[in-house]
């Protein structure tokens, strides 16, 4: 059987990079990507440590995983509209989506 | 040495050195290159290859919403969001202090989480052999609905507020 740290040492990874492409990336679209390489990370970290838990009593233990994994998932598509939606926003004033563009709060 | 070889080569390891290869390799391809294009079909790639996790820690029903989910929208949404803007607009590197300064950010969480944190760890159900709930989906549908049915209504009052924050947003100005 696969061990717990194969899995958390493949999220730790992805959200490796995903935090280097937050902050090396000037342009909203790899910042963008970077947030859902990190919550995909976080997905496979819950799963993981759901699947090693010793106990099934509970309705609620046995399905934890899944159900934080599916309200992540939910928080994600949420958070993605309504980023794009201020992306595009953006780029109908500025003509560009760089974030070294947008700096209209920093003059 | 030799033990470690016969445990290593089995089914289940090798799916999961596959999967690891799909899910990451993709994904530093889409971190690394400077082309939006390529690095959201690189990601379709990982989003896919995560899916192949869910089901070997026995949660097919997990593994099919990440296809539906991120597959099928999150990415479409991405993708189409891409094609509305102009391309030459999204050029441009960034500086060569700053990559070189995130590089050794990612670098030092890339050593932190492994090294300090995973492997000094000790996790009390660790190889524990574990009973399978093989009945996820109906104790799911029962917890979602009837034990923590507000749990449920926040997530689709959220999804509502943000579908009509995005439309009221983008909506042109007279």
């Amino acid at each position: 059987m696969i061990s717990l740290n194969y899995y958390l040492f493949v999220s730790g990874i992805l959200a490796t990079i995903g935090i280097f492409s937050i902050i090396s990336k000037n342009n909203a679209f790899s910042i963008l990507i970077g947030v859902e390489l990190i919550l995909n990370s976080a997905i496979i970290n819950f799963m993981a440590f759901w699947r090693f838990n010793p106990s099934f009593e509970t309705n609620l233990d046995k399905v934890s995983g899944p159900l934080v994994g599916i309200f992540i998932m939910i928080v994600a598509t949420c958070e993605l509209a309504v980023s794009l939606a201020i992306l595009i926003k953006a780029y109908k004033n500025y003509r560009s989506v760089r974030t070294d563009f947008i700096d209209e709060m920093k003059k | 040495m030799n033990n470690f070889f016969v445990n290593h080569i089995s089914p289940q390891y090798l799916s999961f050195y596959l999967i690891s290869l799909i899910v990451i390799l993709p994904a530093l391809v889409s971190v690394m290159t400077s082309d939006i294009k390529i690095a959201l079909v690189s990601l379709f790639f990982t989003f896919f290859g995560i899916s192949g996790y869910y089901v070997l820690l026995y949660s097919e029903f997990l593994a099919i919403t990440q296809v539906v989910v991120y597959v099928g929208a999150i990415l479409i949404l991405l993708i189409f969001a891409f094609l509305l803007l102009d391309l030459k607009f999204l050029k441009g590197e960034s500086k060569i202090k700053q990559k070189i300064s995130s590089f050794f950010v990612a670098l030092m969480f890339f050593i932190f989480i492994p090294f300090c944190m995973i492997l000094k760890s000790t996790w009390s159900g660790e190889n524990k052999v574990i009973n399978k709930p093989n009945d996820i989906v109906e104790s799911m549908g029962a917890l979602l609905l009837i034990d923590e049915f507000i749990l449920l209504e926040v997530a689709g009052a959220l999804l509502l507020l943000a579908l009509i924050g995005a439309s009221l947003m983008i909506k042109r100005e007279k």
